[in-house]
C-alpha cells in the first residue's frame, strides 16, 4: 500500500491511500498513519477512493485512528471508497461510527459528527 | 459437490502467502469468467478465513499447510479450506452486535461478520487431522444482506 499526506483548506489533514487494504497493506503504513492520524488533533479525509480491497484488519487501523482523534478533540471521515469497499464497510457497520462522504461538502459537514 | 478434480493451492502458514492466493484466485476467475462482485466476495473470505489461520491457527508455532480447494460449478462456487491448526470452528464463533458507539467499537469476529455477509453458506468439520470449512457462493447474488 502507498500513503499520500496533503493539508487541505479549512485545517482539514487529506491522508490518501492508495492499493490493498490487506493484513499486508496495512501493515505497510500501520505506523506513519497512525502516527499522522493519532498523535495531535485534527479533522482527517481519509481518501480511500485508491483503495482496491480492504480486509478487517484495514477496518481495524481505521476505527483505532478514529478513536484516537475522538479522545483528543479531533474527527476522522472516510472519503470516496469504491463500491465494493463500501460495501464491506457497510456490512461491518462502521458507518455509524465514522461518517463515509461522497463530496468534500458532505465530508465538511461530517467532521465533528462521528 | 462436482466430480470435476477441484483446482487446489497449498500454502505454508505465513502471511508473506497472501499474494500467492489472491494470484491463485484471480487466476480461477479468469480461467471460469467469474464476474467481478463474485470475484472480490471469494476474494476477501479467502483472505480473512486464511489470515486468521496463519495468526491463530498456530500458537506453538512451527506452522502448518493451508490447503484451498475450488470446484467451479455452473450456478455456485465451492470452495474448501483444509488446515492442521488448533480447532476452530468460525461457523458457531457468537459474534457482538454492531458498534454504535466509537468507543466501544470492537475488532473481535469483524473477519468472521465479512465471511457471513459474502459468502451464502459454510459448513466447519473437525477431521482427524484438522479444521474443514466448506464455503459456497452462488455465481450471481440479487441482494447482499
Amino acid at each position: 500500500m502507498e500513503m499520500a499526506v496533503h493539508d487541505l483548506d479549512s485545517g482539514i489533514l487529506g491522508i490518501n491511500l492508495s492499493g490493498r487494504m490487506d493484513i499486508i497493506g496495512t501493515q505497510q503504513i500501520d505506523l506513519k498513519f497512525t502516527a499522522l492520524t493519532a498523535t495531535r488533533r485534527a479533522h482527517v479525509l481519509v481518501d480511500l477512493s485508491d483503495v482496491t480491497f480492504i480486509a478487517s484488519i484495514g477496518i481495524r487501523t481505521l476505527i483505532n485512528s478514529a478513536k484516537a482523534q475522538k479522545l483528543r478533540g479531533g474527527s476522522v471521515v472516510l472519503y470516496k471508497p469504491n463500491q465494493q469497499v463500501e460495501e464491506v464497510l457497510l456490512s461491518t457497520g462502521i458507518q455509524a461510527i465514522i461518517p463515509i462522504a461522497h463530496d468534500i461538502e458532505a465530508a465538511r459537514g461530517a467532521f465533528g459528527s462521528g | 459437490m462436482a466430480t470435476e478434480p477441484p483446482s487446489q493451492i497449498v500454502l505454508q502458514t505465513r502471511l508473506t502467502q497472501l499474494p500467492q492466493l489472491e494470484h491463485w484466485v484471480h487466476s480461477l476467475a479468469g480461467q471460469f469468467a467469474w464476474p467481478p462482485p463474485l470475484v472480490h466476495r471469494i476474494d476477501l473470505c479467502l483472505t480473512e478465513l486464511v489470515t486468521n489461520i496463519i495468526s491463530y491457527g498456530y500458537p506453538a508455532g512451527g506452522g502448518g499447510a493451508i490447503s484451498v480447494r475450488c470446484w467451479a460449478q455452473a450456478e455456485q462456487v465451492v470452495l474448501r479450506i483444509d488446515d492442521d491448526g488448533s480447532a476452530f470452528d468460525p461457523t458457531s464463533y457468537a459474534l457482538p452486535g454492531l458498534p454504535t458507539l466509537l468507543a466501544d467499537a470492537s475488532s473481535a469476529g469483524r473477519g468472521i461478520r465479512l465471511v457471513r455477509h459474502f459468502s451464502d453458506e459454510w459448513h466447519y468439520r473437525r477431521s482427524a487431522v484438522g479444521n474443514e470449512l466448506t464455503l459456497k457462493f452462488r455465481s450471481h447474488r440479487t441482494a447482499t444482506g
